[in-house]
């Protein structure tokens, strides 16, 4: 089940929404919550239910065990276990495969005798989101800054909050603790119309852009090869709309239903492509993503606290595990390492570009991150290779279909992202005429969705 | 939302002849009030119809605009009312080629038979094989006795396999449940009624929604995610055609096809004696089959004329009375292409009025050998 798409928004969502307001205290909008969760991951695969049931229930016991543990190593063996548990569960399904091709790959380059048979493994839907939640939740609890909840079913629900449940944002137990322990009290007009400001704008980010793009590029990237160097680049920049209109309208969707629920998500994109160097496009996009790394990753790691070959070292792991984290693929492996070059790079000559115009900074590094969406897209590095000859190098080649209209979303979608305020950015209290204008585009959104398949999210098999 | 909700519940009382491209989809009975497939009494106008594959393949620029009329007798068939007591000397079973989903009522093939004979020969177009039952019921309301039952068979059909296909007594008793234990019955029959009501009622929301985003899926604005549903044959002189994928894929085994369709249609002749009704078989070509030898592309031959010529003989040779109407329509076809006249609608995949003439003159003197008349040129 997909946000945009007509099952959530005429049946799921007046469902959930309805029922939940007319409940009356907490547990039971826990509880609703909680079942509304899995019933929405159900629909992807209700198999994979039981499997964040698991890490629910692990790591709710070892959240109550750390708090009543005695001693320092029983503390360190009930952080440890759900978190062993997690990245098990995290490596057996996404990255088993992986893992194995790679052996077999180096084996053949070695001339060893090495066969495996990779083995057929259903990637679980939001895998990657869930068992961050249950990870931070766990270190966090470890480290004191929140105190586990002794209530399963608040627990539950934070974990199968459906909002946030398949592609994020990455929500950390103490960004919500408050509204989470306020849901009773909660009151439904009071966000309400943020919630539904923020939920249509992500809507038609996502159908409207992100959708628009996908049906050009995705077939004209099918045929990469033969593409012109405009069409390549068309594609490319495409692509780094697409992401960041699909990634940020979702996570506006989950905002604006988070809101409508009674809990504030947290911020995931702050303008990106408005980023004036590497370190601060990183504290612009996928911002849950990132500021995860750095707390449970880069600064556990020893940040830059040690030695300066040290920094750039936690600096590059963190980057490669991030990239890693988007997929199984050594493409994505290789696009985090590269940001990971980059912000050393950028660390080392920060003070000598301060004096760069900040629109040519702009520019520079909004070309970098471009560079860099080419080995995100990318399957194989044979396929970076060419878009980025044809890119850099002349070749005449193939047209991107419907042309003209491609260059008119692009044109709309630099201009949203490089110039007009984000959705944070917006007081969301509109004139009439914006609302007039707000339903207009509801509607064309209704119109794309029934008129045409649904596509999904570009994050959610993360 | 609920605005959108609200309009998709009201749009449903629209008639369905309002967002069709056809006439006949409106006219399809929702409910089983007659034994034909269309709603009795039923007329649907329109003025701007068009054909189905500039439909299948989103291209707006090969529609050909025509108006369609289409009415519906008390038995559910596509027949204009005529006065009580008109006697028929046959009946025309077939797919939509003898519905005449493009034509009026006179160009059809039963029309132009009736002009041919100068007696009515009654349009029953829903399938070539309907339940013996329903050929029954036909002939008896019709008072047709000792008549022609002409079968008319596409080209695209005889490419599939015949073997699950058999001679049927009587119709589908509906709903079905049969796929549901006992237990479950009274819910079963509910699921059913309600899977059925939604494949007879159609969104109209939908149907609008769907229309509106093909409008900028044109190729300039959008992608025409379509276009690779059709393939655009072009011809040698310039134009082009719409023609099934489907249709350029070879056929089969012609062997066993033509054995196992010839074994069916003799069985069906058989039983239809049984009647006193005599058969008469009309084998269509596919358009592409038609205008091959015309194409500038080279193609693979699909062997579709092989397939109905192959049919054709073993027909004959069971004693059907057979007429194969692709050399004529070939050699038409050829006559007509230096004046862009063609026998098949360049958007749709139906025949048009000007090749139903040309069959109806081939089938019109092989009845009248059947009846053991002397045959007679139009």
């Amino acid at each position: 089940m997909l946000f945009n798409s007509l099952f959530f928004l005429f049946v799921f969502f007046p469902i959930a929404y309805f029922v939940f307001w007319r409940l009356r205290n907490k547990n039971q909008r826990y509880i609703w919550l909680a079942i509304t969760g899995y019933v929405f991951y159900g629909t992807w695969n209700y198999k994979f239910c039981a499997l964040m049931l698991f890490s629910t229930v692990v790591s709710y016991f070892s959240g109550l065990a750390i708090t009543s543990a005695s001693d320092q190593r029983r503390r360190k063996f009930f952080l440890i276990l759900p978190i062993t548990v997690d990245l098990l569960l995290l490596g057996f399904f996404k990255y088993f495969n992986f893992g194995l091709r790679t052996v077999t790959s180096a084996a053949e380059w070695l001339h060893l005798p090495l066969h495996a048979q990779a083995i057929d493994i259903v990637l679980p839907v939001g895998i990657s989101f869930y068992t961050f939640h249950t990870i931070t939740y766990i270190v966090d609890s470890y480290r004191g800054v929140i105190k586990p909840t002794r209530n399963f079913f608040e627990f539950a629900c934070y974990v199968s909050l459906f909002p946030q449940l398949v592609a994020g944002p990455i929500v950390r137990f103490r960004q919500i603790e408050s509204d989470l322990e306020n849901l009773g009290e909660a009151d439904r007009t009071r966000n309400i119309n943020r919630g539904w400001s923020f939920f249509a704008i992500g809507m038609m980010k996502k159908v409207l852009i992100a959708d628009s793009i996908a049906a050009v590029i995705d077939p004209a990237l099918a045929n990469y090869a033969h593409l012109s160097t405009l069409s390549t680049w068309i594609c490319v920049l495409g692509y780094t709309y697409q992401l960041y209109f699909d990634f940020s309208g979702y996570s506006d969707m989950a905002v604006g239903l988070g809101y409508l629920f009674g809990v504030r998500i947290p911020q995931n994109f702050n303008s990106p492509y408005k980023a004036v160097d590497i370190a601060d496009f990183w504290r612009r996009w996928h911002i849950s993503l990132s500021t995860c790394l750095r707390d449970y990753l880069y600064i556990p790691m020893g940040g830059n606290r040690g030695a300066t070959w040290k920094t750039y070292r936690n600096l590059l792991v963190t980057m490669l595990l991030g990239g890693l984290w988007h997929g199984a693929n050594w493409t994505f492996v290789f696009w985090g390492g590269y940001h990971g070059v980059l912000l050393g790079l950028n660390r080392i000559f920060a003070q000598n570009l301060e004096v760069v115009d900040i629109r040519l900074r702009r520019v520079a590094t909004f070309l970098l991150v471009v560079i860099g969406w080419v080995f995100f897209r990318s399957t194989r590095f044979s396929m970076a290779g060419t878009l980025l000859k044809h890119m850099f190098i002349f070749h005449s080649g193939d047209a991107v279909a419907a042309m003209p209209g491609m260059v008119g979303v692009l044109v709309v979608s630099a201009a949203i992202a490089h110039l007009m305020p984000n959705t944070f950015e917006l007081t969301h209290e509109w004139r009439p005429v914006w609302v007039g204008a707000f339903a207009v585009g509801y509607v064309l959104c209704l119109i794309v969705i029934t008129g045409s398949n649904a596509s999904p999210f570009l994050y959610f098999q993360f | 939302m609920i605005l959108a909700f609200a309009f998709d519940l009201g749009a449903r009382l629209v008639p369905l002849g309002w967002l069709s491209y056809h006439t006949f989809e409106p006219a399809l009975r929702q409910w089983h009030t007659s034994i034909g497939p269309f709603e009795p009494g039923r007329v649907v106008v329109k003025e701007h119809a068009y054909g189905d594959m500039g439909v299948l393949g989103n291209l707006h620029s090969f529609r050909e605009y025509r108006r369609q009329e289409f009415r519906v007798d008390q038995l559910g068939y596509r027949n204009s009312p005529l006065p009580d007591g008109t006697t028929y000397a046959g009946i025309v079973l077939g797919d939509s080629f003898v519905i005449g989903i493009d034509e009026p009522d006179e160009f059809t093939l039963p029309g132009q038979l009736t002009k041919l004979a100068g007696a009515h020969y009654y349009n029953a177009g829903s399938g070539p094989f309907p339940p013996l039952d329903t050929v029954a019921k036909i002939a008896s309301r019709l008072r047709v006795s000792s008549g022609v039952v002409v079968v008319e068979l596409l080209e695209r059909r005889t490419r599939l396999d015949p073997l699950p296909l058999k001679i049927v007594e009587k119709p589908a008793p509906r709903p079905s449940t049969s796929v549901l234990p006992a237990i479950f019955t009274p819910v079963g029959r509910l699921l059913a009624l309600k899977l059925e009501i939604q494949s007879r009622f159609p969104s109209p929301g939908r149907i609008l929604c769907q229309r509106i985003f093909k409008q900028v899926q044109d190729g300039v604005i959008l992608p025409n995610p379509y276009a690779s549903r059709v393939f655009r044959e072009k011809l040698i002189n310039g134009d082009e055609l719409l023609i099934y994928p489907e249709d350029l894929d070879q056929v089969g085994n012609i062997d066993a096809l033509s054995t196992g369709w010839s074994s069916l249609v003799a069985a069906f002749r058989d039983r239809l004696a049984e009647q006193n009704l005599k058969v008469v078989v009309l084998l269509v070509p596919n358009k592409f089959t038609v205008y091959a030898p015309l194409s500038q592309t080279t193609l693979n031959d699909p062997r579709g004329a092989q397939l109905l010529e192959t049919l054709e003989n073993k027909l004959r040779s069971r004693g059907v009375p057979v007429v194969n109407v692709t050399s004529a329509f070939r050699r038409e076809a050829a006559d007509r292409l230096p004046h862009h006249e063609y026998l098949y609608w360049r958007d749709d995949s139906h025949w048009n009025a000007s090749a139903i003439q040309i069959a109806a003159d081939l089938v019109w003197r092989e009845i009248q050998k059947v009846e053991g008349k002397e045959v007679t040129k139009r």
